[in-house]
């Protein structure tokens, strides 16, 4: 029998996501821990999610700032003494602070987590944000910041949020280099006894999880228990001009971004409104990566994305391109969006990117740290798990009708932000 | 440990199998021992721009994305010095898309004009965001031809320069797929829920009937050694000065490579490494600076670079690199420092293997190198470098003579 090389071999499709149990507890102390098991690997990964994000910072990198201090000195040891003890474990710890939470990962081999969380606890409890080390990270942060700054995609990205939300707004502000230079360490302190407090804390944790695992992370006792003020609500303040050119002498491409304000994932159109951002530019296949990169070659990538935030969210298209294909890649990105609003969806191509959408979803299922990662955007929105279970649901019965009426009701061009950084 | 099954089929294709049942998905991951090494130094960028038209359609099947979203999957390559690496993504069920997609380009490209031209244009803007829209972007185009003077790993993979890749033609894209792209010169992981059956059963079905080509080994000319310091001074618009060094180190094939990387570590792996509290934290020379090994698989470099502070002049920076460096080529490392780089270097191993996608390249890359089992081996070689070994390694490699330093610097208006 010869091979016919022509024809397709055939395929199935997903039917059903399965989901590693999160099994909720709480520690002696009160805080509400997650469990995820599974994997062969003997390693773990633990999240401890403050309420600390910049949300709550009344200066500019102060949030970020106690977040990165965190391990750079306690009551009882020095920055070079804790890094050594983490670093001899074989640990790797990750910091990030965004507007909305303030997060401490750890990944450590299981026969080491019990010496890891002695250390990250006394962190926890006694941090001291010594003077030096705060210059060290000023220092160093500025500088990296000095270097983003030459950048077009930093700077199209910088003015996107900020026209969206108003620079004074946590999801529209961004630093200055020297903003770093001008934190002092009392402030840090007085940020960390604030808002480090087991009250807003959450722990996720993820791997192969033992008994004593379970055991080690009930017995953590945190010494704050302060409870937070309340968030102010912050109203955003958009540029009143949607159209914002930067110029960058000298560089060679500019960079592109083209969105407006959307909603968060608790919205009731979120979920089929990730199904049109896949068709426009969520993926290779997308509408946008076909004409601009594929068709006409004038750019190394185009995408879209739905971005969300607590409360809040953006929905942008953005790209770089030479800087004398700028307009043309501007009409076509707004030729897509009409076409969205225009026509119906080819009926393959629909199929194609729901397949792909349930695809794209299942691979972040692969293993318990990814798991983990689902887990807690449920966790920080208060979704239950029928949340994604519906997702698979609603991907498979939005129709083109349902696309046509979601583009017209969201995709409207006098709402857009058009941001280019470039040169002249 | 990483549980493998290796087999080859009968026109020289490599293949390996790994199991894991505890996920729906398989991983098709697949090398064709081909990088920018392999490259006419006067058409360089070659073996990425023909990356890209590996996407352009194959013999039988006009396009390569949309059958495999259709199925689910996902895909995507790179391309290095060394090497040319395709991976895909499935539903367990649907492999045999994968099977299909990949042997048919195996088989033959569609060589069309068109989506040479296309691709051109997106490489051409890929060279321009990646190395010259960004600070310090150019720097390996700079660096890379002071280190080396003979061995092709003296351009980098996007290429010498725009023109190479503006030249190609459709008859140059033909000769490189003769030449490289043929079930001997190719190693294929199947890594999932799968089992070795099916997998031997698909692999005979679909990549069985492609012929096998002679292939022309062309012997790279070696590197010879370095006899006295290199040393180049740039400026751009960029906000602070730069310092790199790169020193000539032993590729990955080479019982020393493992004291050069753990050396690497000592000096910067870690917020308790050498260069961080010595020359940024204490000595305040640097903004930030690291260390690595570029882990080639002909002889690579050992690479430091670090931002200058402000008023901080280069000299003086570099001076307070070479300290360390004469430290490390003087004075035995303490058996803790050693031990916490091993440590550090078992943990990267463990958290590098992690899922099916990792594993699958991880035992590629073990079997171009050589010896599949390296990816359980290795571990042992870390374990094994003493105080001595680090020493050596410093005297043998971080030597003056050994150096090309590039200063690169802000621009004085």
């Amino acid at each position: 029998m010869t091979l016919n090389r022509k024809i397709a071999p055939g395929f199935g499709h997903i039917t059903a996501f399965s989901f590693l149990p999160v099994v909720a507890s709480k520690t002696d102390g009160g805080v509400p821990c997650y469990f995820i098991n599974g994997g062969d690997e003997d390693v773990v990964k633990i999240d401890f999610i403050f309420d600390a994000g910049s949300k709550r910072q009344h200066k500019t990198c102060l949030a970020a700032a106690t977040n990165s201090l965190l391990m750079e000195g306690t009551r009882q040891h020095n920055s070079l003494e804790l890094a050594d003890k983490l670093d001899s474990l074989g640990a790797f710890i990750q910091n990030s602070c965004s507007a909305d939470d303030a997060t401490v990962s750890i990944y450590s081999l299981n026969k080491n987590i019990g010496l890891c969380l002695e250390v990250i606890n006394e962190i926890f409890n006694e941090a001291s944000f010594p003077e030096k080390e705060l210059h060290t990270y000023a220092n160093t942060q500025a500088g990296r910041l000095r270097i983003s700054q030459k950048k077009t995609d930093y700077l199209c990205r910088k003015a996107f949020y900020a026209s969206i939300f108003g620079a004074e707004h946590p999801y529209g502000r961004s630093a200055n280099p020297e903003d770093y230079l001008n934190l002092q360490r009392e402030e840090l302190a007085s940020f960390f006894f604030e808002n480090y407090s087991a009250n807003g804390l959450k722990i996720i944790c993820s791997g192969k999880i033992t008994e004593d695992i379970q055991l080690r992370i009930h017995q953590l006792t945190f010494k704050n228990n302060k409870l937070q003020s309340n968030l102010p609500r912050f109203e955003p303040k958009p540029h009143f001009n949607k159209k914002q050119f930067i110029a960058h002498s000298e560089s060679v491409q500019s960079t592109i971004r083209i969105g407006k304000r959307m909603f968060d994932r608790t919205h009731e159109d979120y979920r089929p409104m990730q199904l049109l951002n896949l068709i426009l530019g969520g993926y290779f296949g997308s509408r946008l990566m076909k004409n601009i990169r594929e068709e006409k070659g004038l750019t190394y990538g185009i995408f879209s994305s739905l971005e969300s935030f607590r409360g809040d969210g953006v929905f942008y298209i953005s790209t770089d391109v030479n800087n004398d294909s700028r307009a043309s890649a501007v009409n076509e990105i707004y030729h897509e969006i009409e076409r969205l609003k225009q026509e119906p969806i080819p009926k393959e191509e629909l199929e194609i990117a729901k397949n792909y959408f349930l695809g794209a979803f299942l691979r972040g299922l692969d293993g318990a740290f990814l798991q983990s990662e689902k887990a807690k955007t449920l966790i920080d929105y208060n979704l239950k798990q029928e949340y994604y279970t519906e997702l698979f649901k609603i991907i498979k019965e939005t129709d083109s009708d349902r696309l046509i009426y979601l583009a017209n009701k969201y995709l409207g061009n006098n709402d857009f932000y058009e941001i280019i950084c470039g040169s002249q | 440990m990483i549980h493998f099954s290796e087999f080859t089929l009968s026109n020289g294709l490599k293949v390996i199998h790994h199991r894991d049942e505890s996920t729906p998905l398989v991983v098709m991951n697949i090398l064709y021992k081909v990088g920018a090494r392999n490259e006419d130094p006067g058409k360089t960028g070659f073996a990425h721009l023909f990356e890209h038209l590996m996407f352009g359609g194959s013999v039988n099947i006009p396009e390569y994305d949309t059958p495999l979203q259709q199925a689910s999957g996902e895909n995507n390559a790179f391309t290095n010095n060394d090497i040319t690496n395709y991976y895909l993504t499935l539903p367990a069920q649907n492999i045999e898309t994968g099977f299909w997609l990949e042997s048919d380009r195996m088989l033959s490209l569609a060589f069309s004009s068109e989506s040479l031209e296309i691709q051109r244009s997106v490489v051409i803007e890929e060279f321009k965001q990646r190395y010259l829209n960004q600070p310090y972007g150019d720097v390996w185009l700079k660096l890379r031809p002071l280190a080396y003077k003979v061995h092709p790993y003296r351009w980098p993979t996007i290429g010498k320069e725009i023109k190479h890749i503006e030249n190609a033609t459709l008859n140059d894209v033909k000769a490189f797929f003769k030449n490289h792209y043929c079930p001997n010169n190719a190693i294929m992981c199947v890594a999932g829920n799968i089992t070795l059956e099916r997998v031997k059963e698909l692999s005979e079905k679909w990549f069985g009937p492609i012929p096998a080509q002679p292939i022309e080994i062309i012997e790279l000319p070696a590197e010879p050694p370095q006899q006295k310091e290199r040393r180049e001074t740039v400026s751009a618009k960029v906000p602070a000065d730069a310092i790199y060094m790169a020193f000539h180190c032993p590729g990955r094939r080479d019982p020393r490579y493992y004291a050069a990387d753990l050396l690497t570590d000592i000096l910067s792996r870690g917020r308790s490494s050498r260069l961080l509290n010595s020359l940024v934290k204490e000595q305040k020379l640097f903004s930030e600076i690291g260390a690595y090994i570029t882990g080639d698989a002909d002889p690579g470099l050992i690479v430091i670079e670090g931002k200058v502070n402000q008023g901080v002049s280069p000299e003086k920076a570099e001076m307070g690199v070479r300290a360390e460096l004469t430290k490390l080529m003087t004075e035995l490392v303490s058996v803790g420092e050693l031990n916490k780089v091993k440590t550090k270097a078992e943990s990267t191993i463990v958290f590098g293997e992690m899922g099916i996608l990792n594993k699958g390249m991880a035992l590629c890359y073990a079997t171009f190198l050589g010896n599949t089992n390296l990816v359980n081996e290795e571990l042992a070689f870390y374990q094994n470098v003493s105080s001595t070994d680090i020493k050596k390694a410093a005297v043998d490699f971080l030597s003056e003579s050994n150096c090309s330093t590039l200063h690169y610097l802000t621009e004085r208006a």
